[in-house]
């Protein structure tokens, strides 16, 4: 039932399949967050990079300098770009809906209400992509706060 | 009033430019129940579409003196054969719906209505049977609270039992300010349900009369379409004695 909740019903054009759509968006979205996490990977081989061993020990190198945080993180971009792509598709899918459904589309450019057809196509994609934005903000300051952590301060470019 | 002043409107399809309605002149005085009639391609579906604006026009189409925008759609429903309800909600979610958009909604007739044709509340409209979802259209364009209520070809697919009852429920429940504008193939049938009669042939208004006029003056609805469209009498005896030879 969580999972229906994120976008409610209301927000999706009358009758239309969001379960569906919703199921998609998750399944885009959370395979863009399992990929992201690849992130640690970097973090760990740019850690690595900055230490030596000598006679058994563990050594920060001498000028040593981590990546910048942007570049651990430059390609992410592309694992969510499906995520948003996705969703700018479901606002004409939306649209193609009132077509196919019947000629319900003659119900909607009837309503007075200025601008109903165009919210009902655009609402729930772009309440997906700005509750995904904001998921994504938060994924990275969490991975720039382990950053900052793992990253010795002298090392930090 | 509903004033339909020289509205022109060219189709463009792969043969070409097709005029599918020419200068057309036309006033709708409130609470008149007005028929629209001619043949397939006459014009009757894309006049309704241009005055509701799902397509775009020349001319002028003015409700009580101003143009058809947001401020006044709502004083126009459609009912149209080609369904314009949700199919996959139930009437019940319709209702909800419409109420939610159209402040002037008629709940009572509503129900009264949904009662009388037995339809079912909570059954998603597609597995409605066509007489069903004809019917259900209806009763949201009557029940949506307009004052201009277009119906096309609203009947086709019901049985002629069901289309007497409603024509007469109609009469009886719509109040003296609101407007049928309604076309239908069906003359003979709504003949004693309309006051006047508008015909329309090849995008153009041929014909606009009367019933009780016509009425006085001894002649049938069908007589006067007849009479208007030139129709040939003895176009079928001619037809046969071609084909079968014989006189």
């Amino acid at each position: 039932m969580l999972r229906r909740d994120i976008i409610p019903r209301k927000y999706f054009p009358p009758g239309y399949d969001y379960e569906k759509e919703t199921n998609i968006t998750l399944f885009l979205f959370g395979t863009g967050t399992a990929l992201s996490f690849q992130y640690y990977w970097k973090l760990y081989r740019a850690v690595d990079a900055l230490y030596i061993h000598k006679n058994g020990k563990l050594l920060l190198s001498e000028y040593a300098v981590a990546p910048p945080f942007g570049h651990l993180v430059s390609s992410h971009w592309m694992f969510f770009a499906p995520f948003f792509l996705f969703l700018l598709a479901a606002m004409l899918h939306h649209y193609m809906y009132y077509c196919s459904a019947g000629n319900c589309l003659y119900l909607m450019r009837r309503l007075p209400k200025r601008g109903a057809l165009f919210k009902s196509c655009v609402q729930a994609p772009l309440l997906s992509m700005g509750a995904g934005t904001v998921l994504l903000v938060f994924l990275h300051l969490i991975f720039y706060i382990i950053y900052l952590i793992m990253i010795p301060g002298e090392c930090l470019p | 009033m509903l004033e339909i002043k020289n509205v022109k409107k060219i189709h463009y399809n792969k043969s070409g430019a097709v005029r599918a309605l020419n200068e057309v002149n036309l006033s709708l005085g409130a609470g008149e129940i007005v028929g629209l009639f001619g043949e397939n391609g006459a014009g009757k579906s894309t006049l309704f579409k241009c005055i509701l604006g799902f397509y775009s026009c020349d001319g002028e189409i003015l409700l009580d003196g101003e143009k058809i925008s947001r401020s006044n759609i709502a004083r126009f429903s459609f009912a149209t054969c080609e369904h314009s309800f949700f199919p996959n909600l139930s009437p019940e979610m319709h209702r909800e719906f419409y109420q939610m958009h159209f402040q002037t909604f008629r709940e009572k007739r509503f129900e009264g209505l949904m009662k009388f044709f037995e339809l079912p509340l909570n059954k998603p409209l597609k597995t409605f049977s066509t007489g069903q979802k004809n019917q259900f259209e209806v009763i949201m364009a009557l029940c949506q609270g307009a004052d201009y209520i277009l119906m096309d070809e609203p009947f086709a697919g019901n049985d002629v039992f069901n289309r007497e009852d409603f024509y007469k429920l109609l009469l009886g429940i719509l109040e003296p300010e609101e407007t049928i504008f309604l076309s239908t193939h069906l003359i003979e049938e709504v003949e004693h349900f309309i006051g006047r009669a508008v015909l329309l042939r090849k995008g153009e208004i041929v014909g606009d009369a009367c019933v009780l006029a016509l009425e006085e003056d001894g002649r049938t609805l069908m007589d006067y379409v007849k009479e208007t469209y030139g129709y040939c009498a003895n176009r079928v005896s001619t037809a046969l004695e071609e084909i079968t030879g014989k006189l």
